[in-house]
């Protein structure tokens, strides 16, 4: 069945990566991710001086307090002054502003981290990069979902409200991976959708099928797509690399297994299957799609569909990431398990709390299944209609034929 | 080799495209598929190459199901697509390799076929910087890339200058001697009387007549002769029910004519297809 697979993903992929457009646009996603790069000392250099480098850390229960031992704080943290307290002392030391922030750790995990400066930010940045590196090993504390929570409190001293932040360039590089994805699957789409109506307008298909079976034709364009889109991603990667090689020292960088403005190597992994799974998703869904219609301005129409739901999806993710208080955790949980959504809540839940490796397995395996589904159902509709150039296809016609495959 | 197409039906949607299209092609032999535009002889082309599917019928190998893996195809679409941003050399090979073949053997195929259509110089050009025909000259090579056993060939010499016709059909000849099925469609009845042993005949998507070419002229009932008189005229009269051709002979002599030669002739393709399909709008004929 899958004869000429292989054939077809090499043409395919090196059709795309050979073409100076796809150069352009490498050398334009390097451009960014140089920026990105260097943004904590941009965010620092435009940032008041006038923080307090005053830290304070409330222990709420012995065994916390034994385990996190308050010059280690000191240790791994030295630019600020460390301080355990009461948790009354603590709230009042931040809205006085004797100090930047305050840490709440209980029950052997961190809880909480309070400031009220919103300049100091860059400062909650590199800190969750610190205390990844304590809850992962140094004081042998456990990750947790809560660890990086950060409840703002105003001049008033009242609560905001619990939201998850990381701070403005952890939300910025969040932000923009959830852009590059949306950016990377639109385009994906649009060129299979593109590649799909051109053979078949040009017939070229009639030549593509006495030679290859067509779901070996249409899964050799997705997958092929999709190894561009790896292709991007190592070259963005490496390209992290390089560039914080000068901006920190790479030994920092990989220290305790963390890789990028604190991100852990897992998330970075997980991140990368749900951008994939994004992809491949939305690649076979556009080429099942160009299967049916007769022309471009038909399938630009069409397209729209899907844009529509990609579009949701992205501002869900982009409303998860940016603030979760306006989005009940239940909705959250809810549409990370909703096929073709599920990728984008991902990605931004991801960039916001730590979440249990099962909870992610589980999600990655049940997106696997949904790609799995859609690339049936799409190689179905690719087979039955990329041949029906110039005939009618109608709903009724796909359901009876698909129900009948 | 003998190619059997049997009672293939095919219907889009509520229209009834193929009814019981049946006929024979044998390898040595060509065979013309005629019919006037949208009568179904492309859509019985891509069921014979499993492009798509009839509803009913089988197309059999030798008696038995025709499967890619039993013999080699060879097609040439009706509407000719390439890859326009790819190499020449490059998308041959790409044709070469999913038909199974190798990289060097299709290398060395595209770039023996390419020389014989005298198309080397254009090896490493896109194909959008080819004109027409021979982007069309590209696409039959691509069809014979694998030595295909059978090769069906839609509206080949349509959009070719009289030097490229000749080239192709030297092309069609030679893969004739060498065994091969060879199926084509046009409207170039000249064309098809040249190459083709066996015609099938289709009119809206019925099969008006099929077999031997030779023998379905013969079997047309001889109603005219040509009578070329001895200072070089030729004229076609009506054949003497009785066959006697010296009573033709007799009247010429009655008016003052001499007659040089008296033949009987034999219906053109054209008459024989202009009578089973139709005469009206018959394009290209």
């Amino acid at each position: 069945m899958l004869k000429g697979l292989k054939h077809v993903i090499q043409f395919e992929y090196l059709n795309v990566v050979r073409r100076k457009a796809y150069l352009f646009s490498i050398l334009f996603y390097l451009a960014i991710m140089v920026i990105l790069s260097f943004l904590p000392a941009i965010i620092d250099f435009f940032s008041s001086d006038d923080t307090i480098n005053h830290g304070v850390a409330l222990f709420l229960d012995e065994t916390t307090m034994q385990n996190m031992d308050i010059s280690l704080l000191a240790e791994y943290f030295p630019q600020f002054e460390w301080e355990a307290t009461t948790y009354a002392e603590l709230e009042g030391a931040i809205t006085t502003g004797q100090a930047a922030f305050g840490v709440i750790f209980a029950d052997n995990l961190i809880y909480h981290v309070i400031t009220t400066d919103y300049d100091f930010v860059p400062s909650i940045q590199l800190m969750n990069s610190f205390l990844r590196g304590v809850s992962a090993g140094v004081a042998n504390m456990p990750v947790t979902a809560e660890w990086h929570i950060v409840d703002l409190v105003q001049e008033d001293g009242e609560m905001v409200g619990d939201f998850e932040w990381i701070g403005p360039a952890g939300q910025v590089i969040g932000n923009v991976l959830l852009v590059l994805t949306l950016m990377a699957v639109m385009s994906s789409g649009g060129s299979i959708m593109a590649s799909v109506m051109k053979e078949k307008t040009s017939k070229i298909v009639e030549l593509l099928f006495t030679s290859a079976a067509p779901t070996a034709i249409m899964l050799g364009k997705v997958i092929a797509s999709a190894l561009v889109g790896l292709t991007t991603g190592a070259i963005l990667i490496s390209s992290i690399f390089i560039v914080s090689r000068f901006n920190n020292p790479l030994e920092e960088m990989l220290g305790d297994g963390y890789l990028f403005y604190g991100y852990p190597m897992v998330t970075f992994v997980y991140l990368a299957v749900f951008f994939v799974i994004a992809f491949v998703c939305m690649s076979f869904i556009y080429a099942g799609m160009a299967a049916t219609v007769g022309d471009t301005q038909e399938s630009a129409t069409l397209a729209t569909v899907p844009m529509f739901a990609v579009m949701g999806s992205f501002y869900l993710g982009l409303m998860i990431h940016g603030n979760p208080t306006f989005i009940s955790e239940t909705f959250v949980n809810v549409i990370s398990y909703v096929p073709f959504v599920s990728p984008f809540a991902m990605i931004a839940r991801l960039n916001t709390v730590i979440l249990p490796t099962w909870e992610v397995l589980l999600i990655i395996g049940l997106n696997i299944v949904y790609t799995i589904a859609i690339a049936f159902i799409s190689a179905k509709i690719y087979q039955l209609c990329i041949m029906l150039f110039g005939h009618k296809i109608t709903i009724r016609f796909l359901f009876k034929k698909l129900i009948r495959g | 080799m003998l190619l059997e197409i049997k009672n293939i039906n095919k219907h889009y949607g509520e229209k009834r495209v193929l009814t019981d299209v049946s006929f024979t092609a044998s390898s040595g032999r060509t065979l013309g598929l005629l019919g006037r535009n949208g009568h179904g002889k492309t859509t019985t082309m891509k069921i014979m190459m499993g492009i798509i599917y009839g509803d009913s019928g089988e197309v059999l190998l030798d008696g038995s199901p025709l499967s890619k893996s039993k013999a080699k195809f060879g097609y040439l679409p009706e509407e000719r697509g390439l890859y326009q941003k790819v190499q020449i050399l490059e998308q041959m090979i790409y044709f070469g390799k999913l038909r199974g073949m190798s990289f060097a053997g299709a290398k060395k195929s595209a770039t023996e076929l390419l020389e014989k259509l005298e198309m080397t110089e254009h090896l490493k050009k896109k194909a959008d910087t080819l004109s027409k025909g021979n982007q069309q000259k590209i696409q039959l090579a691509i069809t014979l890339l694998n030595d295909p056993d059978i090769i069906i060939l839609d509206e080949p010499f349509s959009g070719l200058d009289p030097v490229n016709a000749k080239t192709l059909s030297n092309i069609i000849e030679e893969n004739a001697v060498r065994q091969k099925v060879i199926i084509f469609s046009s409207h170039q009845m000249a064309q098809v009387e040249e190459f083709c042993q066996d015609v099938c005949i289709i009119k809206h998507g019925v099969v008006k007549l099929t077999g031997n070419l030779h023998e379905i002229k013969n079997s047309y009932p001889r109603d005219k002769v040509l009578v070329v008189t001895e200072n070089g005229e030729c004229h076609q009269v009506q054949a003497p029910a009785d066959g006697d051709l010296a009573s033709i002979a007799n009247e010429y002599k009655a008016k003052g004519m001499g007659v040089d030669s008296i033949s009987i002739l034999r219906p053109s393709l054209l008459e024989i297809f202009l009578e089973k399909v139709g005469e009206d709008n018959v394009e290209g004929a």
